[in-house]
Order: C-alpha cells, then sequence, then structure tokens
C-alpha cells in the first residue's frame, strides 16, 4: 500500500510539473462530440496514440505537456509527423451513496450503506517518442485489493498437538493499477503491440473504459467470469478502417479466479500457487461503423451494430506450499456478444460459459452467463439530457456439481447536465436500483446507489 | 473418462489453443464418468480394519470439491476423520466425538470449504485445511455441558448464512431444545430455542433422523414417554425447527437409539423412509406411517437420489437396488450395475494417485477390494452427489498388521453412477 501510493504521488507531482517537461500547453477542447470509433482513429481526426489507454481512444485530454518544436521535433512536424506528447493527463471522480437490503441475512448484514462502489481514477499517458505510447491508470476502488485479515492455527487433530496456520482474506480499499502499459504502434500500421498490465479483452463489457459504463458497475454476469487486470501482452489489430478489431494476447492468468482451492494462497495447507499462462483472443466486427463508447447514443446516430467473439485458455499446474505440483488443470472460458445503437437507443447483449478441469478430480467447474441491457437517450434541452437504463442478468455456476443460480435486475436513470460538451458524460448524475437474487437459495438483496460522475 | 474430465494436454500450441478456446464458445460440454466408470483414485489414509469390514462411512464432498472421508462405527465411541483436498493433498486425523457409547452417525452436510458430521453426542465441523473442532460442547452462557441428541443431516448453506437444525439438551434439561444453529465457522450459535412436544413428555430418545435438502424439512422418528404410555412418532420440522407434522408409528416394536441404520431419506413428494437394523421398512408422510418387510431383496440401507428413494442391498448374492414409489410401493429388486461394474474394475490393478504429502507420486493397488460389506455403493448411507450423475466411492488397498490392529490402505474415487 505505502510503495504504491509513493508511486501515485510521484506520478502525481510528474505531471504536475509541466514546466519542466514542457513549454506548450495545449487548450482545453471545446469541439462537438467525439467521432465515431472509426474515425477516431484516424491520426489526423484525434485517434489515440499508441500511449493512450484503449477503452479511453477519442478520450480528450484536459492536460498535456508536449516536446519543443524545434529541431528534429520541428523537421516531424513540417513533414506531418504528430509532435510527441510526454504526459497527457486525465481521470475521473465517481463518489456514490446508497444503501443495500438484504432481507435473510443476519441482523448485522441486513442493512449496509454508506459510499458503495465509490471509485476515482487518474490517468497518464503520452506518446514520448515516435510509436512509442505509455499509459499508467491508478484506480482507488471499494473493492480493490485482498488484504490479509486473519491468520489462525489450525487445530488438524482436534486436540491440538497438530497445528498450523490458516488465512483469512478480505475485500479493502485500496490503489490499484487498472492499467500500466508500454506500447508500439507504426504510424502507417494497423497493427499494435501492447505490454504490462491491463483487463483482457475478454468481453465487450470488460473493454468499456470505467467512465464509459452504462451503470455504475460493469454486469454481474461479466464479474462473475472474469474481472481485475492482468500482466501480459496483446497483438492489436485494426483493419478495414478499424470496423474490425481483433487482439491476441498472452497474460499471467493471476486476474482469472478459478474454483477457490484452485486460487493461490486460499487457505489450503501451507498455500498453493498456480502457473500458466492464459491465452486470450478476442475479435468484434462493426461492419457500418463504431458504436458509442459510453453504451450510450447521445448523437441519435445511425443505425450501427456490433458482433464480437472471445475466449480465455489457460492450461496451468497448481502448486503445494512446498514447490511441488498438485495438480494439472484447464480453464477455457468464452464468451460472444451483441450490439446496436441507433436513434438514441444502445443495447448491448452478451453470452458467457466456462469450463474448468483438472486431472485430479473429475469434477468439472462449468457456468454459463448472459445480460442485456439498454438505454435511450432523450434531450431535455440543448445541454441537458436523460437517460434511463436498463439491464438483466443471469449466472449458473457449478453447473455439473452444485448449480447455484443468481438472477440481476437493474433499472437506472442517468442525468448528464452538460450534455452540450464534447463528452456529454463528463458531468453525469446516475440513480440504479438492483436486484440480486440468489434463485437457488432463495435470497435476495436490493440496493438503492446515486452516482456522481466528473471527468477531467 | 471423458474427455472433459481428462488430464489436460500440456502440449497445446498458441494457434491449436485458440481454435479451442473459439471452438468451445458454443460447446456444452456436461462431462461426466460412465457408469460403474472409476475416476482418478486418490490414497487417502490407513484407517483400522481389513476389508470386508474396515468401519468407514461413504464420503462427501463440499462446494469446493474437497472430500471428506468418515471412520468409525456407530458402535463404538471412536471417531477419525480426513479431508482430501480438491487442489491436492490430504489432512486427516482428527477424531473428535462425545459421549463413551455411539461413535460418527453420519455427514450433516456441507458448505464452502467444510463440512459437518454427527458423533455421539457431539456436532463437529471440520475445514478444508483439515482443522476440525466441536461445536457448541458448552453452553456460552452457563458452561454447562450441552448434547447433540439429533442433527438434522442438512446444512442450509446460502449466501449470508449457514444453518442446521438439531435437538440440544443442556445436562440440566430433562428434554431436548429444537434450536436453529448458526454455523458461522467461527463463531457458532444455537438460536430460536424451542421446547421439545409435548409439555409433559420424558426420556425422549431419538430413533432415526434424516432431512431433505428440497422440502427443506428435518425428520425425525422419537419416543418418548407421556404419563405412563410410550409413545413413538414419526415427526417433520421446518428449516426454522418448528414441529410441522407428528404421526404415530404403529406397532414400532423394539427399535433401540439411533436405530436406524444411516438417515431416513424423503423423496421429493414427502415420503420419508427408513430402515432398521432387523430390516424393517418404515414409511411415512404427513398422513401416517406404515411398516413394509422387504421381499426378494436382502436390504442393507435407504438411498435418495435425484428426488427419488430407493432400497439397496443384495439379491441372490448380488447387488440389488428397489424403488420406493411416491404412493409407497416397493418394487421389484433390480440388478444394480453401478456396483458390479466397479467390481469388476476391482478385479484388475489399480493406479492410484499418491498425493497425501507432495509430491504426488503414482502407486498401485495390486489386489484392490471394497472396504466395507457386501458390495461397492451399498451401503446404509445414501450416495453423496459429488457431480452430475457421479458420486464419490472408497477402495481398499494392501492391509498392515494383524487382528484388532490391522490397518488398510484406502482410496478416495468419484464413480459414474446410476440408479435403474
Amino acid at each position: 500500500m505505502t510503495r504504491l501510493a509513493s508511486v501515485g504521488s510521484a506520478l502525481l507531482v510528474l505531471a504536475a510539473s509541466r514546466p519542466l517537461l514542457a513549454q506548450q500547453v495545449k487548450p482545453l477542447p471545446t469541439a462537438s462530440p467525439e467521432a465515431p470509433e472509426p474515425e477516431a482513429r484516424k491520426p489526423e481526426a484525434g485517434k489515440p496514440e499508441a500511449g493512450k489507454p484503449e477503452e479511453e481512444a477519442g478520450a480528450k485530454p484536459r492536460v498535456s505537456a508536449t516536446a519543443p518544436a524545434h529541431g528534429v521535433d520541428a523537421t516531424r512536424q513540417a513533414s506531418g509527423e504528430p509532435a510527441p506528447v510526454m504526459v497527457e493527463l486525465h481521470g475521473y471522480v465517481q463518489p456514490a451513496f446508497g444503501a443495500r437490503f438484504r432481507p435473510q441475512a443476519l441482523p448485522r448484514d441486513r442493512w449496509e450503506y454508506g459510499g458503495l462502489s465509490s471509485r476515482a481514477g487518474l490517468i497518464v499517458s503520452g506518446t514520448p517518442a515516435k510509436d512509442f505510447g505509455y499509459v499508467v491508470h491508478l484506480s482507488l476502488d471499494a473493492r480493490a485489493l485482498q488484504v490479509l485479515t486473519d491468520v489462525q492455527l489450525t487445530n488438524l487433530d482436534g486436540r491440538g498437538t497438530d497445528l498450523a496456520l490458516s488465512r483469512s482474506y478480505t475485500p479493502a480499499t485500496g490503489t490499484l493499477f487498472e492499467e500500466v502499459s508500454a506500447s508500439y504502434k507504426p504510424l502507417s500500421s494497423f497493427v499494435s503491440l501492447r505490454l504490462g498490465a491491463m483487463r483482457m479483452p475478454f468481453t465487450v463489457a470488460l473493454r468499456s473504459a470505467n467512465t464509459a459504463l452504462m451503470f455504475i458497475g460493469r454486469p454481474g454476469p461479466n464479474e462473475v467470469f472474469q474481472s481485475g487486470s492482468d500482466l501480459g501482452g496483446l497483438v492489436l489489430a485494426e483493419p478495414f478502417e478499424g470496423k474490425v478489431r481483433a487482439s491476441l494476447g498472452a497474460f499471467s492468468g493471476v486476474s482469472l479466479q478459478g474454483p477457490a482451492q484452485f486460487t493461490p494462497g486460499n487457505n489450503v495447507r501451507g498455500g498453493t500457487s498456480a502457473r500458466g499462462l492464459a491465452w486470450t483472443a478476442r475479435v468484434d466486427a462493426n461492419p457500418l461503423g463504431a458504436l458509442p463508447q459510453a453504451e450510450v447514443d447521445f448523437d441519435h446516430g445511425p443505425v450501427r451494430f456490433g458482433l464480437g467473439v472471445g475466449g480465455i485458455l489457460r492450461n496451468g499446474t497448481t502448486f503445494a506450499g512446498n514447490g511441488f505440483e498438485l495438480t494439472e488443470f484447464r480453464d477455457v472460458r468464452a464468451s460472444a456478444s451483441a450490439r446496436f445503437s441507433a436513434v438514441g437507443v444502445f443495447l448491448q447483449a452478451e453470452v458467457l460459459r466456462r469450463l474448468f478441469t483438472d486431472n485430479l478430480s473429475s469434477r468439472p467447474a462449468q457456468s454459463s452467463g448472459a445480460y442485456a441491457q439498454a438505454s435511450y437517450y432523450a434531450p431535455i434541452t440543448r445541454g441537458v439530457g436523460l437517460a434511463p437504463l436498463g439491464r438483466v442478468g443471469l449466472t449458473a455456476e457449478a453447473e455439473a456439481t452444485l448449480p447455484r443460480k443468481t438472477t440481476y435486475v437493474e433499472a437506472g436513470l442517468a442525468l448528464f447536465p452538460r450534455a452540450d460538451q464534447p463528452k456529454p458524460e463528463s458531468v453525469r448524475v446516475l440513480v440504479q436500483y438492483a436486484l440480486e437474487r440468489a434463485t437457488t437459495d432463495d435470497e435476495s438483496a436490493h440496493s438503492v446507489i446515486g452516482q456522481l460522475q466528473i471527468l477531467f | 473418462m471423458t474427455r472433459c474430465t481428462g488430464v489436460p494436454r500440456r502440449s497445446s500450441r498458441w494457434p491449436a489453443a485458440l481454435v479451442a478456446g473459439l471452438a468451445l464458445a458454443g460447446t456444452s460440454c456436461a462431462s461426466q464418468l460412465g457408469e460403474g466408470t472409476l475416476g482418478s483414485a486418490r490414497a487417502l489414509a490407513y484407517v483400522l480394519g481389513v476389508p470386508p469390514n474396515v468401519q468407514v462411512l461413504p464420503p462427501i464432498s463440499d462446494r469446493d470439491g474437497n472430500v471428506y472421508v468418515l471412520a468409525g462405527s456407530r458402535k463404538a465411541p471412536e471417531t477419525f476423520s480426513f479431508v482430501m483436498n480438491a487442489g491436492g493433498g490430504v489432512s486427516g486425523g482428527c477424531n473428535i466425538g462425545k459421549g463413551d457409547r455411539v461413535g460418527p452417525v453420519g455427514w450433516v452436510g456441507f458448505a464452502q470449504s467444510r463440512a459437518y458430521y454427527w458423533a455421539g453426542a457431539a456436532l463437529v465441523q471440520l475445514r478444508s485445511s483439515g482443522d476440525c473442532r466441536q461445536i457448541l460442547d458448552r453452553d456460552p452462557g452457563t458452561g454447562s455441558a450441552l448434547f447433540f441428541r439429533a442433527v438434522f443431516p442438512w446444512v442450509a448453506d446460502r449466501p449470508s448464512r449457514t444453518t442446521a437444525v438439531a435437538l440440544l439438551q443442556g445436562s440440566n434439561d430433562p428434554t431436548p431444545l429444537t434450536v436453529v444453529l448458526d454455523l458461522n465457522p467461527d463463531r457458532p450459535v444455537a438460536t430460536t430455542p424451542r421446547p421439545f412436544e409435548p409439555a409433559g413428555a420424558r426420556n425422549v430418545v431419538v430413533l432415526g433422523a434424516g432431512a431433505s435438502a428440497a422440502l427443506r424439512r428435518g425428520f425425525l422418528v422419537v419416543s418418548y414417554q407421556e404419563g405412563d404410555a410410550t409413545r413413538v412418532e414419526a415427526r417433520s420440522y421446518d428449516e426454522e425447527g418448528a414441529l410441522v407434522t407428528r404421526v404415530p408409528v404403529p406397532d414400532p416394536g423394539q427399535i433401540g437409539p439411533l436405530g436406524f441404520v444411516g438417515f431416513l431419506q424423503a423423496n421429493d413428494a414427502g415420503l420419508v423412509a427408513g430402515l432398521t437394523e432387523d430390516k424393517r421398512l418404515l414409511l411415512f408422510d404427513t398422513s401416517g406411517a406404515r411398516w413394509i418387510a422387504p421381499r426378494g431383496l436382502d436390504p442393507v440401507g435407504v438411498h435418495h437420489w435425484k428426488g427419488s428413494l430407493w432400497l439397496v442391498g443384495t439379491a441372490q448374492d448380488q447387488p440389488a437396488v428397489a424403488a420406493i414409489a411416491d404412493n409407497g410401493a416397493l418394487g421389484g429388486p433390480i440388478a444394480w450395475d453401478s456396483s458390479t461394474r466397479i467390481l469388476g474394475t476391482l478385479s484388475r490393478p489399480l493406479d492410484v494417485t499418491d498425493d497425501r504429502v507432495p509430491p504426488r507420486r503414482a502407486t498401485r493397488f495390486d489386489a484392490p477390494r471394497t472396504p466395507t460389506a457386501p458390495f461397492p455403493l451399498v451401503t446404509q448411507h445414501s450416495s453423496h452427489p459429488y457431480a452430475t450423475d457421479t458420486t464419490l466411492t472408497l477402495v481398499a488397498g494392501p492391509s498392515t498388521g494383524e487382528g484388532v490392529g490391522a490397518f488398510t490402505l484406502l482410496a478416495v474415487a468419484p464413480v459414474g453412477v446410476a440408479y435403474p
């Protein structure tokens, strides 16, 4: 924690030290709403450079520091090449307040209220050299870290003569590297490389930025199948003017939670660890052009739709605390998505599936999930808009063993009081109701949360 | 073993992996073992006894897939429990019980990464880490000893809490109370105590207990004295410990404490069945109770599988089952192929993975046997649903020692099962 905070502070200082890094500051953009995705990818149309975060493509930095235009740089600019950008700084604040009610829970747990789902992020990016870029995206999330909260002596024989340690982990607020990556993208190529810590592009929901989500969080089914950032590399290709977007990647797989006993360090005597590269692939096709990034069709644009499929394959080995092999496993996950937008309507649906097998248990962990969400943007005045939102989803976990089904229903209303800004979602007030019902166990949780989003 | 449960191949290359990943997008792989087919057998521990008289109960598993084994007999107070972690490794040797007469009664249930057993007058929590501890050994308020007279074998494991229902009696209580146990792994507590009904009852003796997760009910066959009369009743309780129905058991005969073998079992229609040690079959529901004498089948226990009831035993020296219909009619005995096929597998040497202490190694049982009489799966306790159409079975390997001091190495294996 201390180290992360130090790094974050250093980055803040770095970003704030503009005079040392640059002599020129770009004015704040006042242009019309950002262009659709294919347009945004053209360098001359404000295309994100190699270092720009994928999900923030098209976002305009509020502060940027570029290198001086003289010498070689002057020559470069004269030839039409973009000037290096040492630092671009932007981010978001998403405070939230709400309450959650679980009628079947213990009295202590029935009501939970406060700053649920509050989040903030700071994004530093740049293209300090031709074709090379970087992104550092720090986020502060209420569920960012798993911290060791309890260590107990385990009584292995009931007599107290054979003791071992058992550990408990609890989610805690903390700073997290949402993305720390370096990229290489030749200007004339539609292929780019990216290395570092980032979200795997497994589902379409994971590709969306934290600030572009229709609701406060990503769909519940999506979070069941994959969440968080991972360490690895990606090859991205965007041929046909960006209408097709494909990625191939290899990651360490640390974000892929498996069955509990295969989650490293999870309470197995002596602790375990899992090793094995996670290979990822995703292809998205948007034949009529890119869809709105913010999951709301602010422009009441033409008909556009997109189809996508993604997959993760991980063959790995778990190791005991003493370093020897325990099991070999295979974790396969697949997703397929469809999106549609036109005249203010935005629809998105996705199905997910997962199969986890190992060479020891003959007990496959098999799960399925799906969700669909929709929004409609209704401008009230030139500068104010409203968007009713809706989402339903379901998951069926442990289908081959002890099936546990959960349904999700969410409804919300988003207010955009600065809809005439280049990014209408720069200021958003969202109120949402969410029902999560464990149908197998006949339990439910209700929550009402209000969130203010400010992008900077 | 089907391809879905097989050993993952490690030679996959990137293009193949990609293709496989995408191909699986539309795959619905309901992988399962074939009927009577053994999965990977894993060495467990040396357990007292020699086949076919090793005293051990059929294993169960928790949500995480950890496997729990309980060794001992109701007729002797010694109880030993073992945990076989789904991710590899074995913990064990825990021997918590209570009292000097009754050993393990059976598995009560499981939660995410722990299981519960009832032994003597004790309820014991066993964690996947191997940690074992007695639940409510003493009254936290008064410090007086507590005795579990019955525990309904169903742990309601929900996202918000884990509960069970039991009959709990303090050392100074004349009759047991029905309580809901909040099975917080670190701080279990008994809530909503309800007195035994009728109020004037004395000498309450539990003859048999059972439960149904589908019906959310617990069942009890109990005898007690009311005035000068001795009554025997079949009862059902809801998940809050409230008495729902009680019907008299006609002509109970001589049934001792815990005189029903295994647990009482219920089908999804609400019919409850229990087999006594003297091989009489009791059936009851909300309308009444009656006895049935099994014909053509030497019964061993009553099993519940996929919502139906089966009387399992032997017929003509072969494993057999007889269906118990919703109306209580007992079908004729049918040969049980699942058990027969396991016997066939055990007629050959069996490869066993020994991962009790890493590194794991392959070993072999040259003459594998069924540890308990008479046949595989033919047990007093119902088969545990480990995965789709799959349960767990025990296989006996080499024995060491002689006489009452002989021990046998046991292995646990998943096995495909079907009730005909």
